[in-house]
């Protein structure tokens, strides 16, 4: 970014310390199933009540109120468990919060002084700051870290059994562009649905019979018998297993690989790729035709605060800008910012944001030995709703555009993963969009270069790809050069024109810029085979009290752009501090029946025999989902072959 | 969506738990019952009554005695004799949206359907029907699930009532109009084919289709109009070849989809297509379409190692219709062999294959 920079805020803005976007029950609610009574958040709705702790003990104190942690936290107190959730922050989410504007701004500067461990190079830039460049802060909820949703997935399972799902609203996200030879392809699930492979033109017959065996074979083939096929190639290259097995061609796998399979890097494995592209397919469908779903007003900032409030009507204590600055493991008593003393009897877990300053030496011992991945974002709100990326332009309100390895200039190692979402998803406001890219490129430098090569990209689409813009400029020649050229030549020249234009700039609203640091593997095995040797959250923290084991770090985010491995992670914790997770979230809601058959949406995801749900998991190996989504691909087993007319077939 | 659900094996515990929970809803359902059988044998047609049999078939979709019973009631004291035509038509129309709920529950119940129909046709002999809601109600449901053959078959119902009633309103244009309705019922089935065509209902419906508008465009002039869209059946060989053109898109998709051989079958075998041209012609269209299956089943080979059983069977049987033509011997070595191999390949339906082996059933 070598256009200005401003990391401060100017001591003139109007920017309150206080100023947050508007909570979800202060929100009128765009859906009818959305509860008429949305309970209560401590000092959110009512900031001025933060009067000390009035708590004398509790079970459970959790440092960070993020979405991980917030899960926990209602997963705790409807077992029973009295939670004491404090945050150090001013509002809600730590690493996964939904910030506005000047919140950010303030975000950037805390970074950037080094008040976020784990977060660095923050950088905001707002182009012509507030005067020219009229925005109201609170109209923009940007997340931190944010994620979509796959329809088969064990969040979405949470959220229904938990019914938190009740207090937010969900938007379909069915549009996957991939970025190929230097354009995007039109329209990107040609290769997920039956339909769209009948009628594709431009496949050969040959092309639409392989792909629909891979389509046959992830869906709906004996599970023994995809695992055997995977084995052997288990991890060699998924391109290898497309062209050897499948023989299919450079775009389409493109296409499965980056856009439906989401995959980071070229060398992929056969194994983890296979489980990312069922993951997809086995999604679309469910809820109808789309894969994925997008959290209204906001992804993970949105989802955490739904756990906080399920969580304190089941008795958890909530309390903002607090923490925790001392722990006595003999008494066990915790000593917080407010002057409270709490007796603590069972666990303290901590988020890795928020480490007490006490703490900070363990936490870096203990993560010492362990790899760390980078995570670099470059989020970015444009002036234009990119309606141009959406289908349909009237209902769709996200997108996803993907830049697989080598696609772009810069000849990228790591995929560019780009989530967008319009003013339709109450995220900013009508007419505009906010471009979240990310890229889990280890070289830093080379990181954002990738993201703001990907960034120029999509701007120029939107220029090349914009009504008016090239006519435009054919007037001028045609002016320009009257009775010379003809019209004709002129619109051959179209192309070419979009180069030679004097460069215009899609407006934008603010760029933001920063790196995230994560110990989860990009591939998630370190959450699915999680052991005491690569994750922080199993590994016992030394008390300095024999045999104490009180303090759990938690993880950060991963970079992966699903929700898939947190509820992984969180049950991994909760059986820490449990015993075990056979009674996560096993609440029993009295009117249980009555009231799902009342609230037709959403509805209840399929779970197969053994009671998983599908989809959702990915890289640790486990393929045991046997879910076949019978929509997209149905196979009659009628042997009847006689002639039509038979009337049989009609009754 | 109502196909390949695998029913969910419950254990003895879950069935015992789920029995005592019901336990309640059984005890009222059988005393409802026998109270309903008790009014029905005493001629009682009451209001009571009336309520009583909702809340049954509420529980109970297909418990047609208690529909029967209910309609007896709307006859008894709803049907105007002399009375208030509206009343009834407003008990009715409420009667629609009964059964519109019910049907989005249980799509595939005979009795929904037969009583969404008698109230249809009590509505028309109020001359209060609307057929035109009701085709939107059934493009509907089809939505939901496009392969219900109920919901296909309750389609035709309701085009054939739209037609009757388009054509009294302007009889001197009759066939226009048919033809109209015709083309856009073939255009739905092709939507629908396209978007999966393993859908024994829209291949049925158009092959029903393709004869009549075939006959229609014939009869009439057609109006400018219509001239791009009829385009298609100047002759049956046109439409031979282009409905053989798009099923073989689905042959190499999706080769043991047997919607599609079935419909080939049709296609090759019909009247309608089979006298329309000569001999020569129509052995062209078969070595044609030979060709086509076995390309599928070589590549079949090379990935699986066998023939595929599908395209071995309308191997065998396209051989034999060529083979019939050519007055030829129509159990050749040659299809001995293939059966031979599909008694091996095909062992569920072996007898079969033997059978037609030894000539007692015939291969086409």
């Amino acid at each position: 970014m070598a256009t200005p920079i401003s990391s401060t805020p100017t001591a003139t803005s109007s920017f309150s310390k206080r100023e947050r976007r508007q909570s979800m029950a202060e929100r009128r609610p765009s859906t009818s199933y959305t509860p008429a009574v949305i309970p209560h958040l401590a000092g959110l709705e009512t900031p001025q009540e933060m009067s000390p702790l009035k708590l004398e003990e509790c079970d459970v104190v959790i440092i960070g109120t993020g979405l991980s942690q917030s899960i926990l936290a209602a997963a705790l107190a409807w077992q029973g468990t009295q939670v004491l959730h404090i945050d150090n922050n001013h509002y809600y989410g730590d690493s996964s919060s939904c910030l506005t504007i000047d919140q950010l701004k303030k975000w950037c500067v805390d970074v950037n002084q080094g008040k976020f461990n784990h977060f660095k190079d923050a950088q905001i830039y707002i182009p012509g700051g507030k005067r020219s460049n009229k925005y109201t802060s609170r109209d923009y909820g940007i997340d931190l870290t944010p994620k979509i949703m796959f329809c088969q997935s064990d969040l979405l399972s949470l959220l229904i059994q938990s019914r938190v799902y009740r207090y937010l609203e969900f938007q379909s996200l069915a549009n996957f562009h991939v970025f190929e030879n230097d354009d995007f392809k039109q329209k990107i699930t040609n290769s997920t649905s039956k339909h769209d492979i009948f009628t594709d033109k431009t496949l050969s017959l040959i092309t639409k019979r392989n792909l629909m065996k891979f389509l046959k074979f992830i869906l709906i083939e004996e599970e023994h018998v995809r695992r055997a096929l995977v084995k052997q190639y288990s991890n060699r290259p998924i391109h290898e297993f497309l062209t050897q097995e499948f023989k299919l061609e450079e775009s389409q796998i493109n296409e499965l690989v980056y856009s439906i399979g989401l995959c980071n890097k070229q060398e992929t494995t056969t194994k983890e790729a296979v489980i990312r592209i069922r993951r997809f397919l086995s999604s679309f469908d469910c809820y109808g035709k789309f894969p994925c779903m997008t959290s209204k007003f906001g992804g993970p900032g949105e989802i955490s605060q739904g756990f906080c409030r399920s969580a304190a009507v089941a008795g958890t204590t909530y309390k903002l800008s607090t923490t925790m600055t001392d722990f006595d493991p003999v008494s066990k008593t915790a000593h917080f910012s407010d002057g409270s003393n709490i007796k603590v009897n069972e666990k303290i877990i901590i988020s890795p944001t928020q480490i007490p300053k006490f703490l900070v030496p363990s936490y870096q011992k203990l993560t010492e030995s362990l790899p760390s991945y980078y995570i670099t974002r470059l989020i970015t709100v444009v002036k234009r709703d990119c309606k141009e990326w959406m289908d349909p332009p009237q209902s769709a309100s996200a997108a996803i555009v993907v830049f697989p390895p080598h696609s772009l200039p810069t000849d990228n190692e790591s995929a560019v993963q780009v989530i967008i979402q319009n003013g339709d998803s109450g995220v900013c406001p009508e007419g505009q969009s906010i471009w979240y890219s990310h890229t889990c490129e280890q070289d830093l430098a080379r990181a954002k270069r990738d993201l703001e090569c990907a960034f120029e990209k999509m701007e120029m689409a939107l220029l090349r790809g914009t009504p008016g813009t090239i006519p435009d400029v054919l007037d001028d020649i045609d002016l320009f050069s009257a009775g010379t050229t003809p019209m004709a030549d002129s619109f051959k020249l179209g192309s070419s024109l979009a180069n030679f234009m004097p460069k215009e700039k899609v407006e934008i609203v603010c760029k933001v810029g920063y790196v995230q640091q994560t110990y989860i593997n990009p591939d998630l095995s370190n959450v699915f085979k999680a052991n005491p040797n690569n994750s922080i959250t199993c590994k016992k923290v030394p008390t300095g009290v024999d045999d104490e084991d009180m303090i759990i770090f938690g993880n950060m985010p991963s970079s992966e752009l699903s929700y898939d491995g947190i509820i992984t992670n969180v049950k991994q914790i909760y059986a820490r501090v449990t015993g075990t997770d056979d009674d996560f979230f096993d609440v029993d809601f009295e009117d249980d029946d009555e009231e799902m058959q009342d609230h037709q949406q959403p509805q209840q995801p399929q779970v197969n025999q053994s009671g998983q749900v599908l989809g959702g998991i990915v890289g640790g190996g486990r393929m045991d989902e046997d879910a076949i989504d019978e929509d997209v691909i149905e196979d009659d087993s009628d042997d009847d072959h006689k002639p039509f007319g038979v009337d049989q077939m009609e009754l | 969506m109502q196909h390949n659900v695998k029913r969910v094996n419950i254990s003895a515990e879950l069935k015992k738990l789920k029995l005592e929970k019901d336990q309640l809803k059984i005890k009222r359902y059988q005393e409802l019952t026998a109270k309903l059988f008790d009014l029905r044998d005493n001629n009682t047609y009451t209001q009571d009554a009336f309520n009583e049999t909702t809340t049954l078939l509420l529980m109970n979709p297909e418990f047609y005695t208690v529909w029967n019973y209910r309609r007896e009631i709307l006859s008894n004291i709803y049907k105007p004799v002399g009375a208030n035509v509206d009343d009834y038509a407003q008990v009715l129309n409420d009667e629609l949206q009964l059964v519109l709920q019910q049907l989005k529950k249980f799509p595939k119940c005979y009795w929904i359907w037969n009583h969404r129909r008698w109230c249809l046709f009590e509505l028309v002999a109020l001359h209060r029907v609307n057929w035109m809601y009701e085709f939107a109600v059934v493009s509907k449901l089809l939505e939901l699930d496009q392969r219900n053959f109920h919901g296909w078959q309750y389609r035709r119902f309701i085009v054939e009532n739209i037609e009757k009633e388009s054509v009294a309103k302007d009889p001197s244009h009759e066939k226009v109009i048919l033809l109209k309705i015709k083309l856009d019922e073939f255009d739905y089935t092709t939507t629908k084919v396209q978007s999966d065509f393993s859908n024994f209902s829209a291949w049925h419906n158009r092959g029903n289709l393709i004869p009549k508008i075939y006959k229609l465009v014939h009869e009439i002039e057609v109006p400018a109009e219509f001239k791009e869209r009829v385009k298609l059946f100047d002759n049956p060989y046109d439409i031979l070849i282009h409905e053989l053109d798009m099923i073989k898109t689905g042959i190499y998709m999706s080769p043991e989809d047997t919607s599609i051989w079935s419909y080939y079958n049709w296609l090759l075998t019909d009247d309608f297509f089979t006298k329309a041209y000569s001999k020569e012609e129509y052995l062209k269209v078969l070595h044609n379409q030979l060709e086509v299956i076995s390309e599928v089943n070589e590549l079949e080979k090379e990935d699986n190692g066998q023939d595929n059983i599908w395209c071995l069977k309308s191997i065998i049987f396209t051989k034999t219709l060529i083979n019939k033509q050519q007055r030829g011997e129509v159990l050749t070595d040659e299809i001995k062999s293939y059966l031979k191999i599909l008694i091996k390949i095909d062992p569920l339906r072996k007898g079969k294959y033997e059978d037609q082996l030894r000539g007692v059933v015939g291969i086409v």
